[in-house]
């Protein structure tokens, strides 16, 4: 299907696209399963109900327009042009983090809030509180938590806008798999963007089957 | 009762504009069970909440050892009381790994940890199932590991909101006496919410009866059973015979002619409480009991109740209602249509103030 010189470079390009959806992976898990875990326990600060229609918005947030706002804080003139990050593997992950972060929040705390409102009382009337009660409360959910990952992970691999907006697809730096499917179908390309697919639709089941053998791993 | 270990003082919780908890004062002493008696949605899960100092009262505070407990004493404090809810509210874990969380977040090392596990789960008889994923136990043993896992912390106080009422008759009237017998003899102080009379009955030292938010009454079980403070205490109560009369002295006048001679009371208008209980079926020659009131009327129905039947009388126009056992019924040839004497003692006739439908 494809050339030696090819065919490194599809590993090349498939080792990129994993480092940039599993790193925006672990920044939208580490902010969002907090977040997401806070929002369920705490039912009554002032503002939830926008904070939750905000995550809720999020949640179907345009790849494109997450690109486009990227794109302007991060040009040379925008708030954070400082950084220098544009057309950076970095501005890639920062868009796709942000395309996660809220399906992370969102399904995770629709997880948690599944639980018995009561167990919340329980655990406090134990002694645990904080950190130590969001973790047990997030065990409880696990398979909730796993889900809003597994989204998470989905949402930000498979989108294309973003990350060719604030990423350039510039070859040997910032191509990844969906950006090179793209260049392929113009260029008319048509069997390599169909095999870059096979790859992407590869690397996308193979995660999710990781996760889900750990997810399902936990009901027995 | 000794000085409290625990007290409600002022408490005033509202949720949207409504009280839905207001108590002047109430507190449990050491080593003593209060049963609290009130229908769903009396207020009496929001003051175990409040007085397990998982809920702020808008107004009030909660004292412990006499002491109130400020916003920053409330985790400190909170590890000297022991919550058990309805529900199980089990993790999905091993039952052992669910009886030593507490234990875990309160710091307790590992021996001591393992040694208490061990016998209180031998104590509560779940010994056997230690090593079992607690999804997959029944409502009762989960409830005794429910139980396990907040006996455990052995408490100052152990706060239950009507930890029997999710379970089948058989296992509820099975735990109500060993539920008692497992905190007096840890000597531990609880409170105990139910809405089932026989629960309080069986367990509180003291019962406590909570309509609307409010404490209506608080006393020993036989007096607030045979003595209600308001007619609506008396109605939640399920006292039988709520009889309008005009009381004068001793002496209780029923519209329809019929007199009575009770204990001293309120004078004038009154509602009379009398346990059907308390009125007993005679047979001819037997003796009564000295002074006993003695009444002639004719047994208009039975309807069974619990073990026995409710034998409704007419007497002279005034409807009493008795309660009579199977083999009292079939000796005294208690049936519908038969004449009958009842005999009721005067100490049950208490009368309250016509119109005192309390707070």
């Amino acid at each position: 299907m494809f050339d030696s010189g090819t065919y490194a470079e599809v590993i090349e390009i498939t080792g990129r696209t994993l480092l940039v959806s599993g790193s925006a992976l672990v920044v939208a898990v580490l902010l969002g399963v907090p977040a997401g875990v806070a929002l369920a326990v705490r039912r009554s600060f002032p503002g939830r109900g926008l904070v939750m229609a905000l995550v809720n918005t999020g949640m179907g947030l345009p790849p494109v327009v997450v690109g486009l706002v990227v794109a302007l804080a991060l040009f040379r003139g925008g708030p954070l042009g400082s950084l220098e990050w544009m057309y950076t593997i970095k501005a890639m992950v920062a868009a796709q983090g942000i395309i996660a972060f809220p399906l992370v929040v969102g399904l995770t705390a629709a997880g948690v809030q599944q639980l018995d409102p009561n167990l919340v009382l329980q655990l406090r009337s134990l002694g645990a509180r904080g950190v130590r009660l969001g973790w047990i409360l997030l065990r409880e959910a696990r398979l909730s938590a796993l889900a809003a990952i597994m989204a998470g992970f989905g949402g930000a691999i498979s989108e294309v806008g973003a990350v060719m907006m604030v990423g350039g697809n510039i070859r040997g730096e910032t191509r990844v798999l969906t950006t090179s499917i793209v260049q392929q179908t113009r260029m008319g390309d048509y069997e390599t963007a169909v095999a870059l697919g096979l790859v992407l639709l590869v690397l996308a089941f193979a995660a999710n089957l990781g996760f889900t053998r750990l997810q399902q791993g936990g009901r027995r | 009762m000794s000085a409290p270990i625990l007290e409600a003082r002022g408490v005033v919780v509202a949720k949207k504009g409504r009280r839905i908890l207001d108590v002047d004062h109430f507190g449990v002493g050491p080593g003593e069970i209060v049963a609290v008696l009130g229908p769903n949605g009396a207020g009496k899960s929001t003051l175990i909440q409040v007085l397990g100092l998982l809920e702020r009262p808008e107004a009030g505070s909660i004292a412990l050892h006499g002491r109130a407990v400020g916003r920053s004493d409330e985790f400190s404090a909170r590890k000297s009381l022991a919550c058990v809810f309805q529900t199980p509210l089990l993790l999905d874990r091993a039952v052992r790994e669910n009886v030593e969380l507490g234990l875990r977040f309160r710091g307790v090392r590992t021996d001591e940890r393992r040694r208490r596990v061990e016998a209180w789960c031998a104590r509560l008889g779940i010994a056997e199932l230690a090593g079992r994923r607690a999804r997959t136990l029944s409502g009762g043993e989960a409830q005794r590991v429910n139980l396990a896992r907040a006996l455990v912390l052995e408490p100052e106080v152990l706060l239950l909101d009507e930890p029997l009422a999710a379970l089948d008759a058989p296992t509820r009237e099975a735990m109500e006496g060993e539920l008692g017998t497992l905190i007096r003899g840890a000597t531990m102080a609880a409170v105990f919410v139910t809405h089932h009379r026989r629960e309080a009955l069986a367990l509180g030292d003291r019962v406590a009866v909570m309509l609307s938010g409010r404490m209506r009454q608080i006393g020993a079980p036989g007096d607030v059973f045979s003595r209600p403070a308001d007619l609506d205490v008396a109605r939640f109560l399920g006292v039988e015979n709520l009889l309008a009369a005009d009381a004068e002295g001793v002496a209780l006048r029923f519209p329809n002619g019929v007199a009575l001679q009770g204990v001293p009371g309120p004078g004038g208008p009154v509602m009379v409480c009398l346990r059907a209980e308390e009125v007993r079926f005679l047979a001819a020659g037997v003796a009564l009991d000295p002074g006993s009131n003695l009444l002639n009327g004719t047994v208009v129905a039975l309807t069974p109740s619990g073990d026995g039947h409710l034998a409704h009388v007419d007497v002279r126009g005034l409807a009493l209602a008795a309660r009579v056992t199977r083999a009292e019924a079939a000796l005294l040839q208690v049936r519908p249509g038969a004449p009958c004497e009842v005999s009721i003692r005067p100490a049950a006739l208490y009368a309250i103030a016509a119109g005192s439908a309390g707070a």
